[in-house]
């Protein structure tokens, strides 16, 4: 399948629409809000738990009956005050989500986007001080560190979206003439094949690279400009991606030199400001990795991945 | 840095568009850069990444993710 690159790019430049994004959300309710508001998961203890939660709230909402069954009252009023308790129900869902507006939220998301910064900062300030020659040279030393940063990153989303959820944190780089293959450098979870080399302009990733912003894709079944498998297997067990490029700056040229992502098997995992939060969080250490691939650790792999090739 | 790494580099690497002018202080990695080359403070960064969050979501987007997460 060829992409059509006008297309590719005008859907990774172009912000989703009023219609998307309420389809997005309807996809977030179906498969993040109303399974974590269930507690349901696919165990006997999980669906056992969620039926006895269901029963135990349908009860309570009919509570007014029992007593207008057994003093043979009216229904009427019964009926209107398991009306109040089902508002009542509602109410305590309600109000957590209602929260999420207010001040105590912002502040929060304040708090990590300034951590976020402060990591940076810290980062950055500590390579600074080291000259460049002062890192070992051993490829398997800088494969290890690149390893651990993916691990740290891969907690830091479990961190955000849950610890149950099965994602995966992968580094891409490219090579090649022209950026013409991209490879899977390292994983942070040795659960799919690596090294993988596949043409780069035939993946959302390589248009995320030209684009030097990052992307979130919510549902990888749903667009129809990219082939729907992934990079290392026939079919891609994932359907949402964040992709953070990393650019590397030298006066007005900015060098993609390669993307850190992360992939969950669940539609709109990363959707609206729950990727964006990660994407704060995730920057700090993706500047390690850029640090790291500036002082030659990707030049060098790429070279001798180069020749392979060429 | 060596130049032949950054031979190597310019060989294996995409050029990134730059972001347009409108959209440099709301852009993520921007602010992110602006902070590196010390053209901002972390005060400032900080200001921007609650600037952009405001931008981004919106009065709806607000309301729906709200609701939906």
């Amino acid at each position: 399948m060829a992409v059509d690159v006008k297309r590719a790019r005008e859907w990774i430049n172009s912000p989703a629409s009023r219609f998307k994004r309420l389809q997005y959300a309807a996809l977030r309710v179906c498969y993040h809000t109303l399974p974590s508001i269930l507690d349901t998961s696919l165990s006997f203890s999980g669906i056992v738990s969620s039926l006895l939660r269901l029963i135990a709230a349908v009860a309570i909402i009919a509570a007014p009956f029992w007593t207008a069954v057994y003093l043979k009252q009216e229904a009427k009023a019964a009926a209107a005050l398991a009306l109040v308790m089902l508002g009542l129900k509602f109410a305590e869902w309600l109000a957590p989500k209602l929260r999420l507006l207010g001040k105590e939220e912002a502040a929060r998301r304040r708090l990590q986007d300034e951590l976020a910064i402060r990591q940076f900062n810290i980062i950055k300030e500590i390579f600074q001080a080291l000259p460049d020659d002062c890192f070992p040279k051993d490829g398997q030393w800088k494969k290890r560190l690149t390893e651990k940063v993916l691990s740290c990153a891969l907690h830091v989303a479990q961190s955000v979206v849950g610890v149950e959820k099965n994602l995966q944190c992968t580094l891409l780089t490219f090579e090649g003439s022209g950026a013409s293959k991209i490879t899977i450098e390292a994983r942070a979870r040795d659960i799919r094949p690596s090294d993988t080399k596949i043409k780069s302009d035939q993946t959302i990733a390589y248009y995320v690279a030209l684009s030097g912003k990052i992307f979130v894709v919510n549902d990888l079944n749903s667009q129809s400009i990219f082939p729907r498998n992934g990079l290392s297997q026939s079919k891609a067990k994932y359907r949402s991606i964040l992709l953070v490029p990393i650019v590397i700056h030298e006066g007005e040229r900015r060098d993609c030199v390669g993307l850190v992502t992360l992939d969950s098997p669940h539609p709109c995992e990363f959707w609206g400001d729950v990727g964006d939060n990660l994407a704060t969080q995730l920057i700090p250490l993706v500047h390690i990795l850029t640090i790291v691939m500036k002082t030659g650790y990707s030049s060098v792999q790429l070279q001798e991945a180069q020749d392979e090739v060429t | 840095m060596k130049s032949h790494d950054r031979r190597h580099r310019e060989q294996n690497t995409v050029v990134a568009q730059p972001a347009r002018a409108e959209d440099q202080s709301f852009r993520l990695l921007d602010i992110f850069e602006q902070l590196e080359s010390g053209q901002i403070t972390e005060e400032e960064a900080a200001e921007r990444l609650s600037a952009r969050r405001k931008r981004r979501q919106g009065t709806f987007g607000r309301i729906v993710e709200a609701i939906a997460s």
